[in-house]
């Protein structure tokens, strides 16, 4: 397949997981609104096959471009929506009852990988320098790292809903409101501790490439700060019992934070680091 | 020790204390992102920051191993009896395990637990957390870093002199490389839409009377004497220039151009000519294949341009009196050369955040106290982390235990034998 047929079957594909996820997301909004628990299972059945042809847009883009999915906003953003319906398919098939988180995920699934559709589809090539196993490794964790954070926000978001209106058919059908609360921690500790490793592999790639395993690079500042954020989060939850709507509050800070890093401070601030996002 | 110590050493590994710490950080880390980095992050306050936080860390390490250490051991394997099996058997389906009994029959206590492992998970990310600022303190104190310019066929022989950049840390000493590099050859591809492919320098290291040949790339540096050497992508062309005055001996000067930023310019590039005070700007097309590199050159001395216009490999022009040639052209790569001593402190130190955050992540430990109450028992969960998720599987526990009792009493009635009570 030439790389034109690449692109064009890629945007085909891409526009396929597009539908399946809009219909999931509604799936997900009318088991919120209308408490139907049928409702839910065709949320997930939909993002499931959402998923496939998601799957093989990137693959085939994978091919014709001849690297992973990181060199360009469309390609970053859209294996980053990947990654975050993946794990959240995973947790929902694992604890039933954070399902309703779709309401959160779905809509953002959906918002990534419409909008890294409408962008320059142009393949980039990889610079010499973006080479290397620890690089691989950097990548996958950030984007786990971003899943995480979003699955702990949605859990955080099914609280807050729990507690404003307790009486709500929806909010019923949640677990209680110290549960939900304990998963958001939960998924907020996988988010570190994926952060952590994507900062010491990005930091052992710097050092085979440059010879510096530490630059203070803009995007490393902000990844940084945004471990520390999230590293905050957690002793204030461990030891200053935080819990309920101020952890989830300041979780929805720490997800803005990492937002903020892995895709606004590449463009506005041009670095080599910043490459994969230009 | 006096109270005044133990009042310091109990703020140090204050909770509140490590907040601080995180706060201070982090905005440190952020004022280096709108002021001057250079001034921020080598500035002394900052340096202080670092050491303070690796004071609390050891302090908060030592305290935290010796909590976990503290906890009894379970005491071997925990005989049950008959009547305790089927509590067992449903918190086993969870994950647990019998870890202590206390009491005597008729005040037993059972203790379950899981995830043992993740007691430990805190103090090593801690652990690691504490090695990763030695490492970087370390690194910043006695590292050596530099940048080289070296053309194809020059030797860059050691020296301080002769290096483009050097940055050392305060305590590194003087520059130092006990070797010698040659650049043989450098060599790059291109894409077909001229963003670049590859590129390496192909090197020969003089050390000891020996010559050792091998090639420095992206992601694949060379090392030698403890120096490691790796490929910048700082690269360019050479143009080699010869000014002749009548019969007198030509004076070369060589010209190094960065790599144009887009394929199909020009390399560009302008200095003051070696013993004429005569400024030159040049402008190259390499060309590639079959198509002959292009110059243009204008000079400008004593206060007048003197000559605009092309060079020819090979030929030349008169400029201001004097035979200007265009004698060579050849490339230049940048070289990265750094002396790293902490470097493999800093990956054992990720190697253990990493080991303790996944231990605390993948192995949360959870606790559940067993007790009888009358005839049933009464399942009820210890932790304080895991406290809502232990409490649920406590309260499953509770109900699939009577579940499992109803079932088997069915059953036992069913065949008809007597009901149990």
């Amino acid at each position: 397949m030439d790389a034109l047929a690449s692109l064009k079957a890629a945007t085909i594909l891409h526009w396929a997981a597009v539908a399946f996820y809009s219909a999931s997301a509604v799936a997900y909004t009318v088991h919120a609104t209308f408490d139907r628990e049928r409702a839910a299972d065709w949320g997930g059945r939909l993002a499931l096959a959402g998923l496939l042809p998601h799957a093989a847009a990137l693959a085939v883009r994978w091919v014709a471009a001849g690297h992973g999915p990181y060199m360009s906003r469309g390609e970053v953003l859209s294996s980053n929506a990947w990654v975050a319906v993946a794990i959240f398919l995973v947790a929902a098939r694992r604890l039933s009852r954070l399902r309703a988180a779709g309401l959160v995920v779905m809509p953002f699934g959906l918002l990534a990988t419409a909008v890294a559709v409408l962008l320059d589809p142009r393949i980039r090539r990889l610079p010499p320098s973006l080479h290397g196993v620890w690089l691989v490794f950097h990548i996958l964790f950030a984007k786990l790292a971003a899943g995480g954070v979003l699955l702990a926000l949605g859990a955080g978001a099914l609280y807050l809903v729990k507690e404003r209106r307790p009486e709500a058919d929806f909010s019923r059908r949640l677990p209680p409101p110290e549960v939900l609360d304990a998963y958001s921690r939960r998924f907020a500790s996988f988010g570190f501790v994926f952060w952590s490793v994507m900062i010491a592999a990005g930091a052992i790639w710097a050092n085979e490439s440059w010879g510096r395993y530490w630059s203070w690079d803009p995007i490393e500042t902000w990844s940084f700060v945004t471990w520390l954020a999230l590293g905050a989060y957690l002793h204030l939850r461990r030891f200053h019992g935080w819990r309920g709507r101020r952890a989830a509050v300041l979780l929805a800070f720490c997800f803005a934070l990492s937002l903020g890093t892995l895709l606004v401070v590449p463009i506005v601030v041009k670095t080599l680091h910043g490459e994969y996002f230009q | 020790m006096s109270s005044a110590r133990k009042s310091l050493l109990r703020l140090a590994a204050s909770p509140r204390t490590s907040l601080a710490c995180i706060g201070a950080a982090a905005a440190a880390a952020l004022a280096g992102f709108f002021l001057p980095s250079a001034q921020v992050y080598s500035s002394p306050w900052f340096l202080s920051l670092a050491l303070l936080s690796a004071g609390l860390l050891a302090h908060s390490v030592r305290l935290q191993l010796r909590a976990a250490a503290r906890r009894p051991r379970p005491a071997g394997a925990v005989r049950l009896d008959e009547d305790e099996a089927s509590v067992a058997g449903v918190l086993v389906e969870l994950g647990y395990a019998p870890a202590a009994r206390r009491g005597t029959a008729g005040e037993r206590v059972l203790f379950f637990e899981k995830g043992r492992a993740g007691r430990w998970g805190s103090a090593v990310f801690h652990a690691g957390l504490l090695l990763a600022i030695a490492a970087g303190l370390w690194v910043y104190a006695a590292s050596q870093r530099a940048f080289l310019q070296l053309m194809e066929g020059e030797t860059f022989r050691g020296g301080e002199r002769e290096l483009a950049i050097l940055h050392k840390g305060p305590l590194a000493g003087r520059w130092s490389a006990p070797f010698g590099l040659r650049l043989e050859r450098f060599r790059d591809e291109s894409w077909e839409d001229g963003a670049p492919k590859s590129y390496e320098s192909v090197l020969t290291i003089l050390q000891d009377g020996r010559e050792t040949v091998g090639t420095a790339a992206p992601n694949r540096p060379l090392s030698a004497a403890g120096v490691d050497v790796y490929q910048s992508n700082h690269y360019g062309y050479v143009v080699s220039l010869a000014l002749r005055r009548g019969a007198e001996h030509p004076v070369v000067a060589n010209f190094l151009l960065d790599q144009p930023p887009r394929p199909g310019r020009p390399a560009v590039g302008g200095s003051d000519f070696p013993r004429r005070d005569w400024w030159i700007d040049l402008r190259l097309q390499a060309g590639r294949g079959e198509s002959a590199p292009a110059l243009e050159a204008s000079v400008v001395g004593d206060g007048r341009e003197l000559y605009r216009g092309p060079l020819a490999l090979g030929g030349g022009a008169v400029v201001g009196g004097e035979r200007l040639t265009w004698v060579g052209l050849r490339r230049w790569s940048g070289l990265i050369l750094a002396r790293q001593p902490g470097a493999r402190l800093a990956y054992l130190a990720f190697a253990l955040s990493v080991a303790g955050g996944a231990l605390m992540v993948l192995f949360p430990h959870r606790e559940l106290r067993v007790e009888r109450d009358g005839r049933n028992w009464r399942i009820a969960a210890v932790s304080r982390a895991e406290a809502a998720l232990a409490e649920e599987e406590a309260a499953w526990a509770q109900a699939e235990l009577a579940r499992r009792e109803a079932d088997a009493a069915f059953k036992e009635a069913g065949d008809g034998r007597p009901r149990v009570a």
